[in-house]
């Protein structure tokens, strides 16, 4: 082997280190759902690929310390009321204020709003209104939904940034962070902010109220 | 020193004028939601679509209450909202009424909504289409922690079918401008 080839050999395998790692990189913000963990979300684990973002727990309510408004952030509210059930409607009421509870007794325990933000939007914190007085919880989450730009395809679906309650606070508010350089692709992805009223997809639990979901974000 | 007060003073009218108008400046905008996006407030509420995509709710629904929020833009953008109308039809003995609402919550802290009614306006009488509007002046500087909604209620005590029913709410405002005036005046005439 001459030294040009040795040379040429080296740089490829350092040209191919540097790919792997790039690309155990991009992929290492992901973490695939397992097909519980897919069912758990209502959804068919054949229908698609599910991923989450990795969430940083020091990230919960991390808005209250950061740096209040300023130059482009802005914040877009959704009423829970503008939620749409999977299923089941006739159990989804409005009891006052704009939330929205789901009854006990369907199969059904999430409903859903379509959340529209402009192209690149950086997505910071999701934040919600609620009020947690029941044994189960409350588990809201912002879901992004993406398949190729001109092809049939099937959907892979990310869960962004979710927000789970615990205990029985009564009346509570509470965000989580996205993690950093979580943007908006409406080229390829819609968004929905979507709600549970249980631990798990298949019917609802008592004592939970959605009051409204809070996105901050910079244009 | 005698000429910059003499050129000041030959300005004056038309810095007045332009403060004022910098100051006073909107954009205005206005947001209308088809009755088909309200949503009832039960899920066993009965509701319909009739003529050119009125709603109306059934007669012998258990609900005759709908809701909507007023896609607004996003906070920290600042508002003057200057009138909220309705269209629909209403034929029957009842009437239909919509009200612009507030609900505030605290924005890191755990507390029930505050709600403030803004205004309604709604149908009267029995005479077919009608339309309605409420003029009004309220500063909407406040989505990091309120959101606004339409409530609708089509009849008073229970449903009147077809014969009472709502096409369009139409929310008219003024993006709020903020004042550019001072750096005009100090860019443009001061430096």
């Amino acid at each position: 082997m001459t030294f040009k080839q040795q040379k040429t050999v080296r740089y490829s395998m350092l040209a191919l280190c540097l790919a792997l790692s790039l690309d155990a990189l991009a992929t290492g913000d992901k973490v695939r759902l397992s097909n519980d963990e897919i069912r758990a979300l209502g959804e068919d684990p054949q229908s698609g690929e599910f991923f989450r973002l990795s969430l940083d727990q020091d990230s919960v309510n991390a808005d209250q310390s950061a740096p209040s408004g300023g130059a482009g952030v802005l914040y877009t509210s959704i009423a829970a009321s503008e939620f749409r059930p999977r299923s089941d409607r006739g159990l989804f009421n409005v009891p006052n204020h704009a939330s929205l509870i789901c009854q006990i007794g369907g199969t059904n325990s999430l409903a859903e709003a379509q959340l529209q933000l402009p192209q690149d939007a950086t997505l910071q914190f999701l934040r919600i209104y609620a009020n947690d007085s029941g044994v189960e919880n409350l588990n809201v989450a912002l879901v992004e939904r993406c398949q190729p730009n001109t092809a049939a395809g099937n959907v892979t679906t990310t869960v962004l940034a979710s927000v789970l309650t615990s205990g029985t606070p009564g009346q509570l508010t509470q965000s989580i962070s996205f993690p950093a350089a979580t943007t908006i692709n409406n080229t390829l992805c819609i968004y929905s902010m979507r709600v549970q009223f249980a631990n798990t997809a298949n019917g609802c639990a008592a004592n939970l109220l959605l009051d409204k979901a809070r996105v901050q974000w910079i244009e | 020193m005698k000429f910059i007060r003499k050129s000041k003073a030959k300005y004056l009218p038309a810095l007045l004028l332009l403060t004022i108008f910098t100051a006073t400046h909107a954009l205005a905008a206005q947001v209308s939601i088809d009755s088909r996006d309200f949503i009832p407030l039960t899920g066993d509420t009965v509701y319909g679509e009739s003529g050119a995509g009125n709603l109306f709710c059934a007669n012998g629904s258990p609900s005759n209450l709908f809701i909507a929020q007023v896609p607004l833009p996003p906070a920290p953008i600042e508002l003057d909202i200057k009138q909220l109308a309705v269209w629909g039809g209403d034929t029957s003995s009842a009437d239909a009424a919509v009200r612009l609402d507030r609900y505030c919550q605290d924005e890191f802290a755990g507390s029930t909504p505050v709600r403030t009614i803004i205004t309604e306006v709604g149908s009267s009488g029995s005479a077919g289409n009608y339309f309605d509007a409420s003029a009004l002046n309220f500063r909407v500087d406040d989505q990091r922690t309120c959101i606004y909604m339409l409530s609708m209620r089509l009849g008073l005590n229970g449903c009147n079918g077809t014969n009472l029913n709502v096409v369009r709410v139409r929310v008219r405002y003024d993006v709020v401008q903020q004042p550019i005036a001072e750096q005009i005046f100090k860019n443009g005439f001061e430096n």
